[in-house]
């Protein structure tokens, strides 16, 4: 099991430095620089690069850039208040926070309105609830983000005035209703149907059957026999999914005004700055890396058959 | 109160043959109603089963045998559904039984064992879980059970809860029952860790462990190979004389049969065609489909080498039955009575020995007319 866990733990460093490389030289690869502006002149522009270190050849930046990241430090911005780090605007200011616990939220939301909603439609195969949930999910995963959340904010601030709509910091219970209900809505849908397929497949298996024989109650074939055997496929998407989720939606976030982590994977490329593009992207490679890791874990646990230490890592 | 219980008392009584039967199946039908349409699975058997009684049903693949085990434990899957008919275990009309009442009483009264092993347990828990939870979910403590029946006094607290660490023993004590060594150490294990041969014991051990009247074995030996088939074939036996409860034994196989069984079913298209006393059929077969099965059987006792007969043609389309007697286009003694109407199942040479053949039902009908003529003489 160590080795196991030090092989991973090697090949998730191996993946990140390679996230980084590629990152960093596509980024430097398009033409112009970040301090490229319509009144800018070519002193400017050449002032600011060699502030910020960017005259020098790009591996060379490179280099150094790694040297600072191994130290902990992901440089500072180009583009806002000057001086301002990206490990602070990541951690310290709480921009990840937000987003990780609206992330967070949203999962479990998505997690318990999906599975059981997919066990109940399985379930019921070919009855109504089972077509009323297959159009809803499908419904469900085909909108885009940004319908969902203006729909919400259309029903439950315009309409009804339940919630207020900006969100802001989140700082109490009512202002996580709404994004964590735009943010869970895809995930869910895609759970419920993930979870219909799958258990459609287990419930034909011949051990169901068994435990039919054996007189157990539907609930208990459902939810202990069949459901843990479905949960591999909702597995696979919970993995990636939670990178993605806690990490911030970039249009939930804009639309219900959250000072989250999102925004900042989007205007840091418009920006081209630099050090934000590198901060984000290796810190969405590294939770993606987790929970991969985390990932093979739970299925280990789900299912015992699945044996980590053997085959490739 | 009063009349109410001498009903009850009476009431299995009233139902036929009732001294020992456990298992009356009358004119059993079950079809699958497909989109192309109804396929008659199970078209009208009847059968009894006495307690401590083994029966066995051979047929080949379609014959019905399986659907028909299906059926009496209501595993029956949409499209497949019960269309008439009854079947009485211990007196109780069990196609009349709800949901919750059937759910009491599979794995309780009757438990079902299964073709292949190693798809039959859950591959995601462990042997002990499995087998746990089939007392857990009867709620049901065996031995206090046993003791209570026997003192009247706690009559009151028949069904005492069983707490785990009662059910593990009890469940060790049924691996161990079935021939499984290491029993304790076993119990932790997962399905995949068991070969196929254990993995079958485990199965028996669980259907077994709430004590059921009934097993039925639906070709249990079918997946493993022919030693473990016999190992399992004795311990089966062996089962049936230490607890004394019937079984159903579904098989092709006919020297299974041969090893197992009291009396026989042969099934074809979902018609019993030939039931009695396994000596009986194998020595007297009455119908022309029985002799084609046991001509094809090839035979260790016999000195000459003969090839084996095959039985000709192809097993009915039952999408599309011929009319008539089912295996009339096969039989070798079709008559033109055989191409219209299918023989009624009637008795061959007593002892429970019956056959649906016409060329039977002419025979009886030759004795009865000369019995006739006798008693006129």
């Amino acid at each position: 099991m160590l080795t196991y866990i030090l092989k991973r733990v090697g090949s998730a460093l191996l993946t990140l430095f390679i996230v980084a490389v590629i990152t960093f030289f596509l980024m430097n690869a398009v033409p112009g620089s970040p301090f490229m502006t319509e009144k800018s002149t070519p002193e400017q522009i050449a002032r600011a690069n060699e502030k910020y270190g960017l005259d020098k050849p790009v591996p060379v930046q490179f280099f150094n850039y790694m040297k600072n990241l191994v130290q902990g430090d992901m440089g500072v911005s180009l583009k806002m208040q000057e001086g301002t780090r990206v490990t602070e605007l990541l951690f310290q200011q709480g921009k990840f926070g937000i987003s990780c616990r609206l992330g967070v939220c949203a999962l479990i939301l998505a997690v318990i309105v999906g599975i059981p909603l997919g066990c109940l439609a399985a379930y019921n195969r070919g009855r109504f609830i089972d077509s009323v949930i297959r159009v809803l999910t499908t419904v469900g995963v085909a909108i885009p983000g940004f319908v969902v959340a203006a729909l919400l904010l259309l029903v439950f601030c315009n309409k009804l005035g339940w919630f207020s709509t900006i969100s802001g910091s989140l700082l109490d219970f009512k202002s996580y209703v709404l994004p964590v209900m735009a943010l869970a809505f895809y995930p869910s849908c895609h759970i419920a149907k993930l979870t219909r397929t799958s258990m459609l497949d287990v419930i034909n298996q011949d051990y169901i059957r068994t435990a039919r024989a054996k007189g157990l109650h539907t609930k208990r074939i459902i939810f202990k026999h069949a459901l843990r055997n479905s949960l591999i496929p909702v597995i696979t998407y919970l993995g990636p999914l939670t990178a993605y989720i806690i990490t911030g939606g970039f249009v939930v976030e804009q639309t219900f005004q959250i000072p989250g982590l999102g925004k900042y994977f989007i205007e840091s490329i418009l920006n081209r700055d630099y050090p934000i593009i590198m901060g984000t992207t290796i810190l969405l490679a590294a939770l993606i890396v987790i929970m991969n890791l985390i990932v093979d874990i739970a299925y280990k646990i789900v299912d015992p058959r699945i044996t980590l230490t053997k085959g490739d890592v | 109160m009063e009349v109410k219980s001498e009903k009850n008392i009476s009431a299995p009584e009233s139902t036929p043959a009732n001294d020992d039967v456990l298992l009356d199946v009358k004119d059993l039908r079950v079809s699958f109603f497909t989109p192309v349409g109804e396929v008659k699975a199970v078209d009208g058997i009847s059968y009894s089963l006495k307690s401590n009684e083994v029966m066995g049903i051979v047929g080949e693949s379609g014959s019905g045998k399986s659907v028909e085990a299906y059926a009496i434990m209501g595993l029956l899957q949409s499209p497949g559904k019960v269309i008439g008919g009854t079947v009485h275990f211990e007196g109780d009309n069990v196609l009349d039984y709800d949901k919750k009442q059937y759910t009491a009483f599979r794995g309780n009264k009757i438990s079902m064992i299964f073709q292949n092993p190693m798809t039959c347990l859950n591959p995601v828990y462990t042997i002990g879980d499995q087998l746990m939870e089939a007392l857990t979910c009867h709620n049901k403590d065996i031995e206090k059970d046993e003791k209570a029946e026997n003192n009247a006094k706690d009559e009151g607290k028949k069904k005492t809860e069983i707490t785990k660490e009662e059910a593990w023993k009890r469940a060790v004590e049924m691996l161990e029952f079935v021939g499984i060594n290491n029993a304790e150490r076993r119990m932790k294990q997962y399905p995949h860790e068991f070969s196929g041969g254990m993995r079958q014991r485990a199965m028996i051990a669980m259907a077994l462990i709430c004590k059921p009247k009934l097993l039925i074995a639906d070709e249990p030996t079918t997946a493993l190979d022919v030693t473990i088939q016999a190992q399992i074939i004795d311990l089966m036996k062996h089962l049936q004389e230490e607890t004394g409860m019937s079984i159903i034994f579904i098989t092709h196989n006919l020297g299974v049969v041969a090893e197992i069984c009291d009396k026989v079913s042969v099934m074809y298209a979902g018609h019993i065609m030939e039931q009695g006393p396994v000596n009986e059929i194998f020595y007297n077969p009455a119908h022309p489909y029985t002799q084609g099965l046991l001509a094809s059987m090839p035979r260790l006792d016999e000195e000459t080498h003969e090839r084996l007969i095959p039985i000709e043609g192809t097993p009915v389309d039952l999408l599309d039955p011929p009319t008539g007697c089912s295996f009339g286009p096969r039989c070798e003694h079709c008559m033109k009575i055989c191409t219209s109407k299918m023989p009624p199942l009637i008795d061959v040479d007593g002892e429970g020995h019956k056959a649906a053949c016409w060329l039977h039902v002419k025979n009886a009908f030759a004795n009865k007319s000369k019995e006739g003529a006798q008693t006129n003489e």
